[in-house]
């Protein structure tokens, strides 16, 4: 009786916050959209700070993992697919693993642990700090203020990162193809570039958003939700599992919806 | 006298702990209440309740004559632009500079050339004696400068209704003086309504206006004659 219960509480808090976040997201699109230009303009600073943090500063680190990611995946291909017969198909590996799959995930992997934790760690320090509540009290919507810029910055530094992502990693490819069996850089472009489709970009790009998405607005709302200085580290540490649990679903999701149907 | 403030039959309880019961009091323009009381006895609550920050169990409070739970989310923006607040621990926004602190307020709600917003921030800044810091962030300013710069973003949007929770707490007496002095120079040019958390007893004689003990649960007028002598300490309940 008592697992029962505690799967129903477990529900009743899972539903409180997908809730709480859809209300953060109407918000912030709203505020986004018809707080005018004023509005905008006022968040403008915010946007920029949050996608130089996110975005630019995260650049080496992506790129490191994008190469090392390309070059992983390459050499696993050259050496495993000739002795199946599809060696020529290295090119859709490449494109199916990293543009589909790996460019976002491990993309949404590197800004949840460097900018969600830090996100939802600013946020909960504003709350403990009652900087939240001067915000409010001097009119200034919390949620217009904080979440919109932070909402926008991610989604945007996402999809930034998620194509600096998948170019590093055809580059670093390209390099183990090059060195392994001298493949000239034309034909790897051509066998690469043969595979991809615009559906692959367009649904690369949808997953980094989503990502992003989600990532700005748990980071925030677990910000949001401290009490006290003690709750600071833990809703950092909720935002990033939290953040990982949910881009893992959401990729299945995007993947079910858009590939399962070419398998049938 | 227009009647800028009122809380009525106010109340609040933290759990089974009852930190106020049916406690009102109301101010005009140009007028001041000063509250003093022991650590804990809920003091920061009830201003956090008549700013509209918190929720009171029960009772009412009033912004210029109307109900402050009855405000649509664009009214209330509007009102609270009348409202400035000090915090007791200042609650600057520590990733903007002590300048973006204060002049944000005015960016977010005025539609003002930056020029304009500079003056108006600049102003405000020398009124507080707080020159050269524009610059720095607020971990690089000492308590008092913290203090001023808090006050100065809650004067900056010109309110009719100022909260200020301690706002001499853990500064020097000249800053001390300076802070008494910018409040008086409210109340009177101004003709702002104040609302003031105060346990010092120099300022309170220097705020003059009434002054109260918020003890026992209850509000309890401190006599002239128990400020004058600053010993009002007879008042709490032992």
């Amino acid at each position: 009786m008592q697992f029962i219960s505690n799967i129903g509480a477990k529900g009743s808090n899972v539903a409180t916050m997908l809730f709480s976040l859809a209300g953060l997201l109407y918000d912030s699109l709203a505020g986004l959209f018809m707080g005018g230009k004023k509005g905008f303009e006022s968040s403008i600073k915010q946007i920029v700070n949050q996608i130089l943090f996110t975005g630019v500063e995260a650049f080496w680190l992506v790129g490191i993992i994008g190469l090392l990611c390309g070059i992983t995946i390459i050499i696993q291909a050259m050496t495993n697919m000739p002795k199946f017969g599809v060696g020529e198909y290295f090119g859709n590996i490449l494109i199916i693993v990293v543009i589909r799959e790996l460019g976002p995930f491990f993309t949404s992997l590197v800004v949840v642990g460097r900018s969600g934790s830090a996100l939802a760690t600013y946020i909960g320090n504003m709350r403990v700090g009652k900087e939240i509540a001067a915000l409010e009290v001097m009119g200034i919507d919390p949620v217009h203020f904080l979440v919109m810029p932070a909402l926008v910055a991610m989604i945007i530094s996402m999809v930034c990162l998620g194509v600096y992502f998948d170019i590093i990693a055809i580059i670093g490819g390209y390099f183990v193809a090059q060195a392994t069996v001298n493949i000239p850089f034309n034909i790897f472009m051509s066998t690469v570039l043969d595979a991809l489709s615009w559906q692959d970009i367009f649904i690369s790009m949808c997953k980094n958003s989503f990502f992003g998405a989600i990532i700005a607005l748990m980071s925030c709302y677990y910000g949001l939700n401290v009490n006290n200085l003690r709750e600071v580290p833990q809703a950092a540490l909720k935002s990033v599992v939290g953040c990982m649990i949910w881009t893992l679903l959401i990729n299945i999701l995007i993947t079910i919806v858009f590939y399962a149907r070419q398998a049938t | 006298m227009k009647e800028i403030f009122k809380a009525e039959n106010l109340s609040f309880s933290y759990g089974d702990i009852r930190l106020f019961q049916d406690i009102g009091f109301s101010l005009g323009a140009g007028e001041i209440v000063s509250i003093a009381g022991r650590s804990g006895c809920g003091k920061s609550t009830l201003l956090e309740i008549c700013a509209g920050l918190r929720q009171p169990g029960a009772g009412t409070v009033y912004w210029n004559g109307i109900n402050s739970s009855e405000f649509t989310k664009q009214g209330l923006v509007m009102a609270r632009q009348r409202i400035g607040y000090v915090f007791q621990k200042h609650a600057l926004i520590h990733n903007f500079t002590v300048f973006d602190n204060i002049a944000l307020p005015v960016r977010y709600h005025r539609d003002l050339p930056e020029r304009d917003v500079r003056t108006l921030v600049q102003k405000c800044m020398e009124e507080l004696g707080l020159f050269n810091v524009d610059k720095k962030f607020p971990n690089e300013l000492s308590a008092g400068q913290s203090r001023c710069a808090a006050i100065a973003r809650a004067i900056v949007m010109d309110p009719s209704l100022l909260f200020l929770d301690e706002p001499t707490a853990g500064v020097d007496p000249l800053t001390a003086e300076g802070i008494t002095n910018v409040l008086q120079s409210l109340l009177t040019a101004k003709q702002m309504a104040i609302v003031c958390i105060c346990n010092n007893t120099t300022t309170l004689k220097a705020l003059k206006g009434r002054a109260v003990i918020l003890d026992n649960k209850r509000l309890t007028d401190i006599s002239p004659s128990a400020l004058d002598s600053g010993n009002f300490l007879p008042l709490f309940s032992a």
